[in-house]
């Protein structure tokens, strides 16, 4: 109950708190080392964001969000034509496939945000992965469910 | 003008990419913040918040408003958090389920009361705590780290993080308890060290 | 017609070089929580990547050399009765794509590795304490 905000406690419990903290000087002093760090806790790891470059996050974000949606006709396109190098040369089809063979690497063919990650493509319906980065390798993790506003 | 949080939303719904992405780079930090208490460590933190973000634009569909947008995300944040934990070896030595009962006996109450009422360096010594606040919590079992991070950074109250635990109000009021005792007792020392520095005693 | 169009035309009629059939070693691994701590020896090439996880015991429960020629499935039987289907995606020189699909999960997951790394996969969800993961090497 120590520590509580306003409008927390019932009257009871209010009332409770002040009689026992009236007795007990540990609590009191307990009160007070609360009230003097009050804060500390959300500013010091506000502080830690703050310190830190968010400039690429949200391209993570969306690299993410792009891996784990299944590859639109583009892309697909773009992925046949590396696999079948005669296409690829087809005079004609030379800018598509360049622009194309851009939109792939820069929609699916990256990784995720540290240089060293490998590649990983998620394509997954239902219960979600998590993905943990190794000098050996990933790790992939099923979770144990998903979430939804609930 | 700062375009409000559901109309952003709406619009991420209707494909706006734009929207989406000026929603996470209005929560970046603070859902980094509250991933960086659960998980600890720096790197995994940022994983975390990414993937979060990923499972936001995934569900945001089903995002019907009955919680702020920001509520919803650090609930998101904060599960994932969890669950990451849970199977991250860097967390081995924490607890995730049970609580250990300590000896909460000589938790120096009021030590860092007096430390920061009596120093005459006062601000210093406050600058000092803050910067060690991120190190005492790492100390915590996962558990008491993500009841002190809901509280004091997403804000909830005992209902809300009763609800959000999904334990009784007693049990998050005593949980927080403890949380606050351990956080207490693994600044003591650093706090009464600088208080014997300077000559006083707690 | 130009030269460059007609190099390309020669292209056209080149055949595709064929990719060669890529062996891989797959593992099934059973990770638990119930100690005491202990990784199979067997897995001592993955205490890097085992250790990252929570898990204490490590237990190799089968070992397959698969040679997979590209873009055709093989399927695992896991220990719980589920399958998994492996299929090597792409090969570009040391470096291999990997689909890992889980059908009862409705999950696939395309891992690009180079040759030197091992993929860990998580491949059933936990019970009681313990999960199945399977790990992938190509050209071991």
């Amino acid at each position: 109950m120590i520590g509580s905000r306003d409008g927390e406690l019932t009257p009871a419990e209010a009332a409770g708190l002040q009689a026992h903290l009236v007795g007990c000087a540990g609590c009191r002093a307990f009160q007070g080392d609360l009230l003097a760090t009050e804060g500390m806790v959300a500013q010091a790891l506000e502080r830690a964001a703050a310190t830190r470059d968010f400039a690429p996050f949200v391209d993570g974000v969306m690299a993410r969000v792009s891996m784990a949606r299944p590859p639109g006709l583009l892309a697909r396109l773009v992925h046949q034509l590396r696999l079948h190098p005669r296409l690829a040369f087809g005079g004609a089809l030379l800018p598509i496939a360049a622009a194309a063979l851009a939109l792939f690497i820069r929609t699916g063919g990256g990784d995720l945000a540290d240089a060293h990650a490998h590649a990983v493509l998620l394509d997954s319906e239902g219960r979600a992965t998590t993905i943990i980065q190794s000098s050996d390798g990933p790790v992939l993790l099923l979770d144990d469910d998903d979430d939804g506003e609930s | 003008m700062e375009v409000d949080d559901p109309s952003l939303v709406e619009a991420a719904k209707a494909g706006d990419a734009g929207a989406f992405k000026a929603l996470v780079v209005r929560y970046q930090r603070k859902v980094y913040a509250v991933a960086l208490g659960i998980v600890k460590d720096t790197d995994l933190a940022w994983d975390v918040s990414q993937e979060a973000f990923v499972r936001v634009h995934r569900h945001l569909p089903e995002f019907k408003g009955e919680s702020t947008f920001s509520t919803w995300v650090y609930r998101i944040a904060s599960h994932l958090a969890i669950d990451t934990v849970r199977k991250e070896r860097r967390s081995q030595k924490d607890d995730v389920d049970e609580l250990h009962d300590v000896d909460l006996g000589d938790a120096g109450e009021g030590i860092l009361s007096s430390a920061l009422g009596q120093d005459p360096r006062e601000n210093l010594l406050r600058r000092e705590l803050a910067g060690r606040m991120e190190e005492a919590l790492a100390t915590l079992p996962v558990i008491h780290r993500e009841i002190l991070v809901l509280r004091e950074v997403e804000g909830l109250s005992y209902e809300e993080l009763a609800a959000r635990l999904g334990i009784q109000k007693g049990t998050v009021m005593s949980r927080l308890f403890h949380a606050r005792k351990k956080m207490q007792a693994a600044l003591a020392d650093y706090a009464g060290l600088r208080v014997e520095g300077s000559g006083g005693e707690a | 017609m130009n030269r460059l169009a007609i190099a390309c035309l020669a292209l056209l009629l080149l055949p595709a070089p064929a990719v060669a059939d890529v062996p891989l070693r797959v593992r099934i691994i059973q990770g638990s929580r119930q100690g005491p701590a202990k990784l199979d020896p067997r897995l001592a090439d993955l205490k890097n990547q085992l250790g990252k996880l929570a898990y204490l015991r490590w237990e190799q429960l089968d070992e397959q050399q698969l040679t997979m020629a590209v873009k055709k499935p093989q399927f695992v039987k896991l220990p719980d009765g589920n399958t998994l289907a492996l299929t090597v995606q792409e090969v570009q020189g040391d470096t291999l794509t990997v689909e890992v699909a889980l059908a009862q999960r409705n999950t696939q997951s395309r891992v690009t590795i180079d040759k030197e790394k091992r993929i860990v996969h998580q491949v059933t969800g936990e019970k009681n304490g313990a999960a199945y993961f399977v790990t992938v090497r190509a050209w071991p």
